[in-house]
């Protein structure tokens, strides 16, 4: 068996499926924002394994579209995960909790 | 223009801005002092946004701008007047902030630097022609607000707010990925343009033809293509939707904006929405919206913001009814705001070439989204700074009973409140009134009169709602014992309130003007942000 | 008087040479329009600055001001009007016109629409401008005395400068949108000034109640306006009016168009699905109603808000919570007559629907008679104003609906006189009597108040119609007379119908009004002991106990026996001015049965509300007619036995019967002595035939169908969306889970939509005959099948081709319209199918290929 373009895919879209169930899922702030970043690498595994498959443009070469894409990913989900982390810290620091569900002091 | 870097001088002018202040402050003895520079820097841009206003209505320049920035961002008129939109809106809620941050001892630097980066993320993002710039830009303006929500550290609703909105956030700003992801993947393009020639043409294989089963191979990966497609486009438009606080992805909202700063709250109201909805303008309208091909309409997607209309208008205006905070009452009143601006959407491609009107509906439609954005910006400011103004030291007029009086305790600052709300409402003769007109001729003349109905009615339910705020300020007395909201005294926001309340009624007085501009910035987008007319096509840059 | 008028009118030779040079220009319809503006400014901002002095004088000065250029445009107006012409050309219309600036473009059916921000001074607004701002002048100077007393006299007079204000651009603006935002404008000066002492929750419970009942009435504006312009391609008055004036114009025949509104009501109700059996079902069921007769009927929906009439007339009693000049001004004079104005104003349109107008008619008549009832047993001095309010603009209603547009204005203008004057007067007794006004505490204040009195007889003799002598009586006359003389082309019986229904509501005015007369001036005074003696704890008050919050005046200071006092001159001055006004206002409309002429006011008002020719005013004003002396002479006698029946009826009830004038009367009256004897069976017959009934119906009308039915609904439709506000209010829960949750959910719908749903945008265009194309816009990878011909077969394969030529059979129409409906089945990319239909407009067939 080869491993082909859907197979990537596949796997992509399952991470990504799982980081979403995560989110949905789980309580606990923290492995919210693991689960998000579940979620980003899914898109970058998927934006990689898209630009592998590419065919060469007129010029012979591959664009790196989405290579810089996934660059650009990774960059942004470290800043993102900065200011989660801080985020959290600072709810904890006030209201001694990370679980998500004890945060609804605001609501209807 | 010659020189096409000038072309990034309102995004340049914030950034070198954004930097400069955090120097200052990082370096300065005091806190603060900062509001006014910020303004200042916001009010450069939009200055700077103007006088490019003439220099981005050529063709060849735009096609010359469009591939000296790799395609990545449209310098085009829709840009520069998103870009007025959002450095009014920035600077007029610095303005807020001023006085507002020293009254209740929040006064740190990082919120000017955070709001100028986010502007400039925010302009980044209404300029975007390429999904990795839209992604950039989203994210640099989503991160700052996600702060500024944030700012006030030591209140649990704060923290809590920004918890909510940087998590559900983050998961929307993940879907918009993850679609624009598979979008590549199937056209190869991230650049909005190729995208959008790529779903244009049939998949093609020449390595594979003439090999036996080569046609029914190349058919099974069109349906692979197209179905992929549809359901990435999905993707896109939550993502998008999320930013814009449409329903079902709106739930964050209310608390965001309870929980932020009220300066931070008109922010994330205005500016963040007017970006937002531009990039929607450019990805749904521009690449899916394109009737000439047969991408067009991708999935039929008006249908589906249909929906998200008016669920948006319904949800937003029902449970705006029912608060007792103003500030959440303004929360979910945007909610319905951006229900009023997705039907003037959902008209916007729809090309009535074989009926005449050409695509002249389409583009009155654009150009509603666009002034309704102008209006709802200056009215909605407007609003909060009043808020803002009512409330006093350590108490925040919030809710409907702090205001309880103030007609009577300070008729300026209730009469400038009821000003902006009665524009809110849509009241003629404030610029309101004339955004909803906008959007309910657009409607009718598509041939959705029960849309155009739609909006009538919610409107109505929303007048509702704002006159509760002028019954309280005019009608009621304080209950006896409350802590009265003793309004506050500061020039940085009674300027902001003459000068918002300027703009309401000057838009309201010559409307056409501005929707006239509204219209030209439509009609000269480098994509096509509507459907053009038979006769005349619109200056395209590919 | 005209000779007067003319003399007058020499003064401003110049100004009339301005006009004809500059037919925008002319300035002075803005000074008119500023100066009440400038003064609500100066009063709102500066109010607590400039004194108590400055305020007074600065509000009576900005509308007196405005008050004066009026005088000034009209004699302008009416020497344009009465320029010399050219032999032989056609006198041209007289208005004289201000642009301030372009406001807005419209885009209006094909073209657009450059609306300017333009007040027009022409007949019809000339006569309203000079009663809003003469009335208007007059209360503010009496306010001066009224609210002399009150803390809030300068919020007061800011809110009453901005009604001023607002009624002048509701009257001057030159389109439909001006007037609109007039409207709203008093709406609000009203709500703003019911409210007035908010302290009362139970008076900002009538601002409440005010503004949502006007609200309703609202969209009925909104919507009538919309669809008027949308067939009519404008929004000005002049542009309507000469677009209808063409016979067989596209703008008429645009109003006459029918189905179409059917269809889109049919499609609003079964949500979309135009291939649906609810849809057909719609379509049965909505009656024919064509577009123009939508607008007028939502328009007179707007009217009966504003102008307080069946069923929506709720508000008005209500609203007498506010500063009494306030219910003399807005809630009688002035802003509850707008309705008519409005009707007045749209008078060309309204002619050509006669079940519109027969609605109108019903409506006004029913509200006269309906309002009138409810007067008879109120014992609020203010409440019986206030129905009687209800009951005069039922009248003008009236007038309205049986094409009497004229007569409908003018009573307009005699009730602006003598109902301000009335209930000036009200609040003059209320302001004497410390506030009193059950008619049962009530009596004797002719000797008290003699200013007040003679005024009050004045004006009551003017409302219950005083032959000959006031002006309530030849406006009334004028109504009866065109009622009886009108025939609707499509229901004939309502001019019968609303002259007996005016008859009747006539005779019982007379009678509550008497009543109201003869227990407040007549008999002893009752409200307080006027013996020292009854006083006897009585110490001296100290000052500091200032309530305030009713009609209070600060009438602590007197002593507990002082008798009810006259008031200041500047509160009696101006009484006797609406008084004399209620006498000499009706000159100007005398009937042609004593000068064999057209009355003045006729005249005047000819060219804005006379449409002959049409449907509604088919009969043709033919003065030598026989058939119309004789209603002439039948109306009038109609309203003299309406006067006199009650008139007598109340003089014999609440005088005679109290000793002195009813034994000088039954000297001269046997068999009513006779009667008057027996006093129990008087009683008993007056209880059992007059009161009971009456009472019992009366109150059957004012509890349960005004105070259960309609306030039930009005609650209820606030109850609804508040309902479901909290529903969805609920739902946000606060939980990160439940909104991430919900972003799924709406992710999973918005999945299924674009999968199992196809829809394509579809649009169409007949190319002549029964020929059309279609195109469609799905989707990539959408298919298409296509059922151009109608006959709901369509071909089992699907194609790629988004676009369609084919013939199109004509689809059976009760009315006779040329459509035919298209079909495509759509398949989307997921392979799922859906049928997307339309319905084609086919050009006339006579008109051939286009």
């Amino acid at each position: 068996m080869t491993i082909q373009i859907s197979h990537y895919l596949i796997l992509s879209a399952l991470l990504f499926s799982i980081g979403a169930a995560g989110f949905l899922v789980r309580r606990n702030s923290l492995v919210a924002l693991m689960c998000i970043e579940l979620m980003l690498n899914a898109v970058n595994l998927t934006l990689i394994a898209f630009n592998r498959w590419m065919p060469a443009n007129a010029g012979g070469a591959v664009p790196h579209h989405g290579h810089v894409f996934a660059f650009f990913v990774i960059a942004v989900a470290a800043a993102e995960a900065a200011l989660g982390l801080a985020i959290v810290l600072s709810l904890y620091r006030i209201r001694k909790v990370v679980r998500t569900d004890d945060a609804n002091l605001m609501k209807e | 223009m010659k020189d096409l870097l000038l072309y990034l001088l309102p995004i340049v002018i914030l950034f070198i801005g954004g930097f400069t202040l955090m120097l200052v402050d990082a370096f300065q003895k005091e806190e603060g002092g900062l509001a006014v520079p910020t303004a200042m820097l916001h009010f450069a841009a939009a200055a700077a946004a103007l006088a490019l206003w003439p220099y981005a209505g050529n063709a060849a320049d735009l096609a010359r701008a469009q591939v000296a920035f790799n395609g990545w961002l449209a310098f085009d008129r829709t840009t520069l007047f998103l870009d007025i939109t959002i450095a009014l809106g920035g600077g007029l809620t610095t303005l807020l902030a001023g006085s507002y941050l020293a009254e209740h001892k929040l006064e740190r630097g990082e919120f000017y630097t955070l709001i100028t980066f986010a502007s400039a993320g925010c302009m980044m993002l209404a300029g975007a022609t390429d999904l990795i710039m839209l992604f950039i830009g989203l994210e640099t303006l989503s991160l700052g607000v996600y702060a500024l929500t944030g700012f006030r550290r030591t209140s649990a609703r704060s923290q809590e707010g920004a918890l909510k909105y940087f998590l559900l956030g983050s998961f929307a700003a993940a879907l918009l990925l993850y679609g624009s992801a598979l979008l590549y993947g199937m056209t190869g393009h991230t650049d909005l343009a190729g995208i959008r020639d790529a779903l244009g043409r049939a998949v093609e294989m020449p390595a594979i033809a003439g090999q036996e089963g080569a046609a029914q191979f190349v058919a099974v990966q069109q349906t692979v293509r197209d179905r992929v497609t549809i359901l990435a486009m999905v993707l896109v438009v939550a993502g998008l939707a999320f930013k814009v606080g449409s329903v079902p992805f709106h739930m964050w909202t209310p608390d965001a904006y309870e929980g932020a700063p009220t300066p931070a709250t008109a922010y994330m109201a205005v500016t963040v929405k007017a970006a937002a909805f531009g990039a929607m303008l450019r990805v749904l309208i521009g690449v899916f919206g394109d009737t000439s091909g047969p991408a067009s309409l991708a999935g039929g997607w008006p249908g589906l913001l249909v929906w998200l209309a008016v669920l948006s208008m319904l949800i937003g205006n029902l449970v705006a009814l029912a608060q007792s905070s103003v500030k959440r009452m303004l929360a979910y009143s945007s909610i319905a705001h951006g229900g009023y601006i997705l039907a003037a959407f959902v008209v916007a491609p729809r090309a009535e070439s074989l009926a005449g009107g050409g695509g002249s509906v389409g583009q009155s439609a654009a150009a509603a989204v666009l002034f309704y954005l102008l209006a709802y910006t200056v009215s909605n400011v407007g609003a909060f700074g009043a808020l803002i103004l009512a409330g006093s030291r350590g108490k925040e007029a919030v809710s409907y009973e702090d205001l309880a009086g103030l007609g009577k305790r300070h008729p300026a600052v209730a009469l400038a409140l009821s000003f902006f709300v009665l524009s809110l409402a849509g009241m003629p003769p404030t610029v309101g009134f004339f955004a909803k007109y906008n959007v309910i001729r657009s409607a009718i003349e598509a041939g959705y009169p029960w849309l155009a109905l739609a909006v009538v009615i919610n409107s109505a339910i929303g007048v509702y709602y704002y006159l509760r705020v002028m019954v309280k300020m005019y009608m009621h007395d304080p209950q006896p014992g409350a802590v009265r909201a003793e309004p506050m005294s500061s020039p940085g926001i009674s300027l902001t309130l003459i000068a918002t309340a300027g703009m309401v009624l000057a838009l309201g007085m010559m409307p056409q003007r501005f929707y006239g501009y509204a219209l030209e910035a439509v009609k000269l987008a480098a994509a096509p942000i509507a459907a053009a007319p038979a006769d005349a096509p619109p200056a395209n840059a590919n | 008087m005209s000779a007067v008028i003319s003399s007058l009118a020499q003064v401003t030779p110049q100004i009339g040479n301005l006009v004809s040079a500059h037919p925008d220009r002319y300035f002075v319809l803005g000074l008119i329009l500023i100066s009440p503006l400038l003064g609500a400014i100066i009063n709102g901002f500066f109010g607590k600055k400039i004194g108590r002095e400055g305020v007074y004088i600065t509000a009576v000065a900005t509308v007196g001001m405005s008050f004066l250029f009026s005088l000034f445009a009209y004699f302008t107006l009416y020497k344009t009007a009465h320029a010399p012409v050219a032999e032989g050309a056609a006198h041209g219309p007289a208005q004289l016109s201000y642009v301030v600036w372009d406001w807005f473009r419209a885009p209006v059916g094909a073209g657009t629409v450059q609306l300017k921000l333009r007040y027009v001074l022409d007949e019809l607004s000339g006569v309203m401008l000079l009663v809003v701002t003469g009335v208007g002048t007059l209360i503010h100077i009496y306010s001066t005395g009224y609210m002399s007393h009150d803390e809030g006299y300068a919020r007061y007079f800011a809110y009453l400068n901005l009604f001023m204000f607002s009624m002048l651009n509701l009257i001057l603006g030159d389109s439909m949108v001006l007037l609109f935002v007039g409207w709203e404008g008093v709406g609000l000066c009203s709500y703003l000034l019911i409210g007035f002492w908010f302290t009362n929750t139970q008076y900002a419970t009538a601002g409440k109640k005010a503004f949502i009942v006007n609200r309703i009435g609202d969209v009925g504006v909104i919507l009538g306006m919309t669809i008027l312009a949308w067939k009519t391609g404008g929004f000005e008055f002049a542009k309507i009016r000469d677009a209808l004036n063409v016979d067989g114009s596209n703008a008429l025949t645009a109003l006459n168009e029918k189905p179409e509104f059917n269809d889109v009501v049919a499609y609003f109700l079964s949500f979309g699905r135009t291939d649906s059996k609810v849809f057909e079902f719609w379509m049965k069921v909505i009656p024919e109603f064509s577009w123009g007769g939508a607008a007028c009927f939502f328009l007179f929906v707007g009217c009966t808000g504003k102008s307080a009439q069946l069923p929506l007339y709720v508000w008005l009693p209500d609203a007498m919570a506010g500063p009494t000049p306030v219910s003399a001004l807005i809630h009688a004079a002035t802003m509850v007559t707008a309705g008519v104005y409005l009707l007045c104003r749209l008078s060309f349109v309204y002619v050509h629907f006669p079940t519109v107008m027969a609605i109108i008619a019903v409506i006004g008549a029913l509200t006269a008679l309906f309002a009138a009832s409810i007067a008879l047993v109120q014992n609020e001095l203010k409440k019986v104003l206030a129905y009687s309010t209800v009951s005069q603009l039922g009248f003008m209603f009236a007038a309205c609906g049986v094409g009497a547009f004229s007569a409908g204005l003018f009573h307009v203008y005699t009730h602006a006189m003598f109902k301000a004057c009335l209930f000036l007067g009200a609040g003059a007794v209320m302001h004497a009597c410390r506030d009193k006004q059950d008619l049962r505490d009530l009596g004797g204040l002719k000797q008290f108040t003699p200013h007040t009195f003679r005024t009050f007889l004045i004006a009551t003799a003017a409302i219950i119609g005083t032959p000959f002598v006031t002006a309530g009586f030849y406006s009334k006359d004028e109504i009866l007379f065109r009622a009886l003389a009108s025939q609707n082309a499509n229901h004939a019986w309502v001019g019968k119908f609303v002259f007996a229904a005016l008859v009747a509501g006539a005779t019982m005015t007379a009678f509550y009004m008497c009543r109201l007369l003869f227990l407040t001036f007549w008999g002893e005074f009752k409200g307080w002991s006027l013996n020292k003696e009854d006083y006897p704890n009585y110490v001296e008050p100290s000052h500091d106990d200032h309530g305030h919050g009713h009609d209070d005046h600060g009438h602590g200071h007197g002593k507990p026996w002082d008798p009810p006092h006259e008031n200041p001159p500047v509160m009696y001055i101006p009484l006797y001015v609406l008084a004399g006004m209620s006498v000499i206002a009706g000159f100007v409309g005398l009937p042609y049965l004593f000068t064999h002429k057209e009355s003045v006011w006729g005249q005047w008002l000819i060219r804005s509300t006379e449409h002959t020719g049409k449907p509604i005013t088919e009969w043709n004003l033919v003065m030598t007619e026989p058939r119309v002396h004789s209603a002439e002479i039948t109306a009038m006698a109609a309203g003299f036995a309406a006067f006199a029946i009650g008139l007598g009826l109340a003089w014999w009830i609440y005088l005679s019967q109290k000793g002195e004038p009813a034994r000088k009367l039954s000297s001269s009256m046997r068999p009513v002595y006779q009667l008057l004897v027996d006093k129990w069976r008087v009683d008993e017959l007056y209880d059992f035939i007059i009161v009971r009934p009456l009472r019992f119906a009366s109150e059957f009308a004012a509890r349960v169908i005004d105070r259960w039915l309609i306030d039930g609904l009005v609650n209820l439709v606030g109850i609804i969306p508040r309902a479901f506000g909290a529903l969805a209010r609920k739902s946000q829960t606060g939980v990160v889970h439940t909104y991430g949750a919900v972003i799924a959910l709406g992710l999973a719908g918005m999945f299924g939509w674009v999968v199992f749903l196809p829809t394509a945008a579809i649009s169409a265009r007949a190319d002549g005959g029964e020929r059309v194309t279609v195109e469609v816009h799905g989707g990539p990878n959408y298919a298409y099948a296509w059922d151009i011909d109608g006959d709901g077969e369509f071909p089992a394969e699907f194609g790629t081709e988004t676009r369609q030529s084919g013939t199109c059979r004509k689809l059976e129409s009760p009315d006779g319209r040329n459509v035919c409906r298209v079909s495509v089945r759509v398949r989307n990319a997921f392979g799922h199918i859906s049928t997307i239909s339309r319905v084609i407009e086919l050009p006339a067939s006579e008109s051939g290929s286009r």
